[in-house]
């Protein structure tokens, strides 16, 4: 046909498409659900894909809406309103009365709820980053305080924060100014919720007139001061604009140079004292001491707005935000921002607004796009598991069509009619499966966010209701409908040709499956298993450090490997071993072909591990049973994980900093003091230090080994855990309290080899001296840091008291003591007893077992939420395996339905068909099923290393990293339980499915009908 | 005269087998012509290619080779589409089974053709139901196949390979699974639809009564025709109607009966030859004096050995 008789004709071939659509349509439905059964296998997999697919994506979008509410929970305001220009530039003032007046155009604006001048600030103009003016803006540095009550002279004015990473910032801990407006409405609320202690004021005129400071409780703790005391003085420091002449100091930062004024303020009395642990952006100053604007003289105040330190904080209400995604937040945001920039002020002041958090949010996304890249890494094998059930789906229902289309065919049906009518009836069924794959994964994903373990969950933490935009959606429909479509139009094709040359050629020749390639694929993933499973012999101390490095020694070649590898595993092993699945009923009938079980029956065993289904249902048991086996297995690595990681942080129930070294006593009076109300008895109560000396061996003054002191008791009040020394703890221990003495990793080559040391004690008189035999290495000491336990060794308590004598060991002076809490000492208990016992004056931190826990649990372990997909997978593979196992068996039964007629019309009984189908079908779910945990248990291994790969990517972003391996755990109770179950489901699909095969008429099914 | 409306020459169909005995020849050469609205049986032991002959006399399988022109038309030759458009035209098949779609209603499975053709969905709707109401049916055009009986099934699917208004019916065993109550009034059906509309039939058969409709029946036998009968055909003893086929390729068959009547296999020299008249003798020196399977001597006259029963070369 011509392009032009095709235009021609095409208007009339639309009208009559559209024309016959209703019918067409019906059809296709009709033919969907009559055919149900042929197309459940398609469902299922069309299902899967579309569940896990949307999942992932829903769960990205929710992870960031997540990042996005915690970090805007953290935040006091929402804008920050800035000169535009830097200082001296045009749209500047000065005029205090103009400037504190800005707040009521603000207010006047819908989306505003609340407006404060503020004061103190680090970095930041409207110009935006790169300017260079942007980094100009200091902070209003702290420079002494003076207690009235108590002595407040050594109380830093120096602060830590800042120093991990961030902008720049200033090493004084700043001061924040707080106009009126911070003491009531919005602002007033948010600043009371962070409050550990007394009461934020009522109102701007509340605060002058108390003459009120809010401290950070670090501040609090380090001055042992508590609410209503006071502070005589409080200065700190402000630039001028250095244009108009210096009255201060000239300073040098940087390229910039500063004048500097200082002021104090006088008489002020503690108001409140609030969580400093909650981390703000670096931009506004963090963890400052909150006073009142108004305390301050108004020259001050007008210098402070010239001197590029006021803004105008500003709050909306942030419940009317999209909650959808942090994009349509983002854009609700970046709509309020310009409405409050276009916001005409008095005497041509030119601020800019700038969203508090959205700096944050383009360091969020990178985070996100690799936490997002591993999550799909991590379910690529339910996808390939959906694909591979749609396509043998595809494929056996096609088989099951094979009459039918012929019939069509006879009755004037061309190939591209029956083409278009197979995959409408296709695309009906895919597209209910992908909206209800679709529909449970917008419902799974708050239960996957909200989970803090393997099957674990800890809803209510944060109401988030993800969802996927237009084109995200568009994109899950094309991939997982087009997807089916894509293979059964080629499968359809191939499937229609072939029945249409029937007769011209009658000997189909079957491409033979390519069984070198499978085996090579099982051959390079059992390398990368084997490369894994040294590493991981490597970390548990059962093969020396010379493994260290695995197999494959090149890091770019190991890093494929261990992406790479579990996969090839998986696919490779899952094709080698589902020959040998589909052969059990062969092996069956040789083990058993002699019983009275199957003597009547042995013949028809032997012949059916040919039929194509049978290797079908063999490969997908297998692919399931292995990815369950796999889920369960990192699920509880990961917990187990969690857990190390949290006594690696917290050592015992509680880790409790003292400000001064303190001995045992002193120790024990502070817990007991705050055990009040917790039902724990004092006596319950056990504390062990870790004393560290420098010792250094006999005659050797110069090689000094920071030393550090296991006590006897110490074993009944720390969480050991296998990896400190890379075996039993136990043991290790005895042998410390023995007289041993084990050493850091990087020790190894100076005392590693030396069975013996004689130490001194360093830098003390005396000779008193501990003779010291090699128990090996250590690899931490659970609750300090490891960088101190790396260069260290470790003695007994016997060793101890040798070199300093029983005296100095009894009365040991520590600043860290570890508590252990006894049977009571639970989650609320230890929170409890932590809260207490920071408001001690002598007390500079606490960490609970139980508080670390749930931290690590929310954002440590791996990453964030992927015990959550584990569960997922482990979910779906379970229901997969079930699922499938029901769909194949029904469509391995229809497809033998005429072969177990004939054995009927030849005499066999129903009992022995039902058996007959009985023995074969479990043969093979059985060996499959053991096949497929077998593999599940090698993928576990396979998988650990690129788990362990991603593990140091995330670490590197949280600038943090963790000597906890990755040991696997296996929950073999909770795999037998699935197996069971598996098998349970099987059994009764086997009973009711072969029933309706042995009970159909059995003239039509011979007559093939 | 008119051109036939089927007209094969020369066919061959040979399936291709990996089995030892090697390929299988299910059509030998085969010729047959049919004229328009004339109905012949095709009959023949199982095995002898009928089905095959059906579905390469139909278009639905391309023979190794040989020439099927339908309606003046070429088919072997035809495009796969072109083929398919053809056939609708104006052939029709109806099997044994009848071969409804199982997940389709009587109704839709009559519409079904017309959907194929993209007859018009309200058109197509008129004529079926008219179709149903002809055929008796009209009650069950609901159900679905499975709960239709032996006789309104097989109705069903006339009723399907009617809808089409073909020109020429390819029917295998049609009456072959219904009683035979059933099966008369289908034959009853037959015979009007051949007389009143004047379709033509070619129908593969045992039953006398279906081959009893036939204006002739031709006897099928290793894949080529070698005989033919008239309307009385008698399909217990086929020897009693048979009118002997010599093909326009010149081969000439011999039902077994015949050969064995004759002296079997072997070479023999024209006695005589006129008009519409052959007389054949046996070459003498070719004719076997001992049996090849028991060496059991044959009497002059003997053409089967007395002792074994091996027929004499």
């Amino acid at each position: 046909m011509s392009r032009r008789e095709w235009l021609a004709r095409a208007p009339s071939q639309i009208q009559a498409a559209a024309r016959e659509l209703p019918d067409r349509t019906r059809l296709a439905l009709l033919s969907a659900w009559r055919g149900r059964s042929r197309g459940l296998a398609v469902f299922a997999g069309v299902f899967l894909a579309s569940l896990v697919i949307t999942t992932v994506l829903v769960y990205g979008s929710g992870l960031m809406q997540i990042f996005f509410l915690k970090y805007l929970d953290d935040e006091y305001y929402d804008f920050r309103m800035d000169f535009h220009a830097d200082k001296g530039g045009k749209g500047r003032m000065t005029d205090l009365a103009l400037w504190e007046s800005y707040c009521d155009d603000y207010v006047g604006l819908p989306e505003v709820t609340d407006c404060a001048v503020v004061a103190g600030k680090q970095g930041g103009h409207g110009a935006g980053w790169f300017s260079e003016a942007y980094l100009k803006p200091q902070p209003l540095e702290l420079q002494a305080w003076v207690g009235d009550s108590s002595d407040w002279s050594n109380v830093s004015v120096l602060t830590t924060i800042g120093e991990d990473g961030g902008p720049p910032t200033s090493q004084y801990r700043p001061v924040r100014l707080l106009g009126p407006g911070a003491y009531d409405g919005v602002l007033a609320q948010r600043h009371a919720s962070r409050l550990l202690g007394g009461a934020w004021p009522g109102g701007g005129a509340d605060a002058v007139a108390q003459r009120d400071v809010s401290l950070p409780s670090q501040v609090a703790s380090q001055a042992g001061a508590e609410v209503g005391d006071r502070l005589a003085s409080l200065t700190f420091a402000y630039d001028t604009d250095a244009s108009q002449g210096c009255e201060g100091e000239e300073i040098q930062w940087q390229v910039f140079s500063y004048c500097r004024v200082s002021v104090t303020v006088t008489n002020l009395t503690i108001g409140s004292i609030y969580d400093d642990s909650i981390q703000t952006s670096p931009v506004t100053s963090q963890q400052p001491v909150f006073l009142p604007w108004e305390l301050l003289p108004a020259d001050n105040r007008s210098a402070i707005i010239g001197g590029d330190h006021a803004y105008l904080a500003i709050t909306i209400d942030r419940t009317a935000l999209p909650t959808e995604s942090t994009d349509s937040a983002e854009k609700e945001l970046d709509r309020i921002q310009r409405i409050l920039d276009a916001v005409v002020l008095e005497g041509e002041t030119d601020l800019d607004g700038t969203h508090v958090i959205k700096d944050l949010l383009g360091w969020l996304r990178i985070q996100n796009y690799f936490i997002q890249i591993f999550n799909y890494i991590v379910m690529i094998p339910i996808i390939v598991l959906s694909v591979s059930v749609l396509l043998y789906g595809l494929l056996l229902s096609l088989e099951q069509r094979r009459r039918e289309i012929a019939i069509h065919r006879v009755i004037g049906g061309g190939p591209d009619a029956l083409l278009r009518m197979v995959l409408g009836e296709l695309g009906v069924l895919a597209l209910v499966a992908w909206i209800a794959g679709y529909v449970l994964a917008l419902l799974a994903v708050p239960l996957v966010l909200n989970a803090v373990g393997f099957m674990q969950f800890r809803p209510g933490e944060y109401d988030v209701s993800p969802s996927l935009g237009l084109l995200a959606t568009l994109a899950t429909l094309v991939v997982t409908v087009g997807l089916a479509l894509l293979f059964g139009r080629s499968r359809t094709r191939d499937f229609l040709e072939q029945e249409i040359s029937e007769g011209v050629q009658r000997v189909v020749v079957k491409p033979q499956p390519r069984y070198w390639l499978h085996w090579l694929l099982f051959g390079i993933g059992l390398v990368a298993l084997a490369d894994s499973y040294i590493q991981s012999m490597v970390s548990d101390g059962r093969l020396g450090e010379d493994w260290d490095r695995g197999i494959i020694s090149n890091p770019v070649l190991n890093g494929i490997f261990a992406v790479l590898g579990p996969f090839l595993l998986w696919i490779g092993g899952a094709l080698v071993l589902a020959r040998l699945g589909a052969a059990a009923p062969w092996l069956v009938q040789r083990l058993l072909g002699g019983t009275v079980a199957l003597r009547d029956i042995g013949r028809g065993l032997r012949g059916s591990g040919s039929a194509e289904g049978v290797g079908k249902l063999a490969l997908i048991m297998l692919l399931t049973l292995s990815i369950v086996t796999m889920a369960a297995v990192q699920g509880y690595t990961g917990m187990a994980v969690d857990e190390r990681t949290a006594s690696l942080n917290a050592g015992a129930d509680l880790k409790v900093e003292f400000q001064q070294p303190v001995d045992r006593t002193t120790a024990l009076a502070a817990v007991s003091a705050s055990l009040n109300g917790t039902g724990i008895a004092a006596n319950d109560v056990r504390l062990v230090a870790v004393p560290l000396v420098a010792a250094h061996p006999a005659g050797d003054e110069y090689s000094v080994y920071p030393t550090r002191v296991i006590l006897d008791g110490n074993r009944d009040v720390i969480r050991w855990d296998r990896q400190a020394f890379g075996g039993d703890p136990g043991a290790a221990l005895d042998q410390l309290a023995a007289g041993g003495f084990s050493y850091g990793e990087s020790l190894q080559f100076s005392v590693g080899g030396q069975s013996q040391l004689v130490l001194n004690l360093s830098g003390l008189p005396g000779n008193q001296q501990a003779t010291v035999s090699n128990s090996g290495q250590h690899a931490w000491h659970p609750g300090l840091e490891t960088s101190a336990t790396t260069g260290a060794i470790f003695i007994g308590e016997a060793s101890f008291r040798a070199l300093v004598g029983d005296a100095v060991a009894d009365n040991w002076r520590d600043t860290v003591w570890f508590v252990e809490l006894g049977p009571g000492g639970d989650d609320d208990v230890q929170r409890t007893i932590a809260r207490t016992l920071a408001f001690d004056a002598s007390v500079s931190q606490v960490t609970s077992w139980e508080a670390e826990h749930s931290e690590v649990e929310r954002n440590g372990g791996l990453v964030f939420g992927t015990l959550g997909l584990l569960t997922l997978q482990f979910a779906v593979a379970t229901i997969a395996a079930v699922a499938s196992s029901f769909v194949f068996l029904s469509l391995v039964l229809t497809q033998r339905k005429r072969e177990l007629a004939i054995l009927q019309a030849i005499g066999a009984s129903e009992w022995q068909v039902g058996r007959l189908v009985l023995f074969e079908i479990m043969s093979i779910t059985v060996v499959s099923m053991l096949l497929g945990t077998a593999l599940g248990v090698g993928i576990s291994y396979a998988f650990n290393g690129m788990f362990n790969l991603f593990g140091l990517i995330f670490q590197s972003f949280g600038g943090a990293s963790t000597p906890v391996d990755r040991t696997l755990v296996w929950p073999w109770g909770e795999l037998l339980f699935i197996g069971l179950a598996v098998l349970a489901v099987v059994m009764l699909a086997l009973v009711w499915t072969t029933a309706r095969a042995t009970r159909a008429d059995l003239a039509r099914i011979l007559k093939g009908e | 005269m008119a051109e036939d409306l089927l007209k094969a020459t020369g066919l061959y169909h040979v399936f291709e087998s990996q089995a030892e005995e090697g390929n299988v020849v299910a059509l030998r050469g085969l010729s047959v012509a049919l004229r328009d609205g004339e109905a012949v049986a095709v009959v023949g032991p199982s095995g002898a290619g009928k089905s095959t002959l059906l579905k390469a006399l139909g278009g639905l399988m391309k023979p190794s080779a040989g020439v099927v022109r339908l309606a003046g038309e070429d088919i072997t030759r035809m495009a796969p589409e072109e083929l398919v458009q053809h056939r609708r035209a104006t052939v029709s098949f109806i099997f044994q089974e009848g071969n409804l779609l199982p997940h389709l209603s009587a109704r839709d499975n009559v519409l079904q053709p017309l959907r194929h053709a993209s007859v018009p969905h309200r058109k197509a709707l008129a004529r079926v139901e008219e179709m149903l109401e002809y055929l008796g049916i009209a009650g069950r055009a609901h159900a679905l196949p499975e709960q239709l009986s032996g006789g309104e099934a097989q109705r069903t699917a006339i009723a399907r390979a009617l809808i089409t208004r073909p020109r020429l019916i390819l029917a295998d065993e049609p009456t072959g699974s219904v009683d035979p109550v059933t099966a008369r009034s289908i034959m009853e059906l037959f015979t009007r639809l051949h007389r009143e509309q004047e379709v033509a039939f070619l129908v593969v058969t045992h039953s006398e009564m279906v081959a009893d409709f036939a204006d002739r029946s031709l006897e099928l036998q290793d894949g080529r025709f070698i005989a033919q009968h008239g309307e009385d055909v008698e399909l217990e003893d086929l020897a009693l109607t048979r009118e002997i086929l010599l093909d326009a390729g010149g081969n000439l068959t011999l039902t077994p009966d015949l050969l064995q009547e004759l002296g079997g296999a072997g070479r023999y020299e024209v006695r005589e030859l006129r008009r519409h008249r052959l007389t054949l003798s046996r070459v003498a020196d070719e004719r076997e004096t001992i049996c090849e399977a028991c060496n059991t001597p044959f009497a002059d006259d003997e053409t089967q050995c007395a002792n074994c029963g091996a027929l004499r070369g």
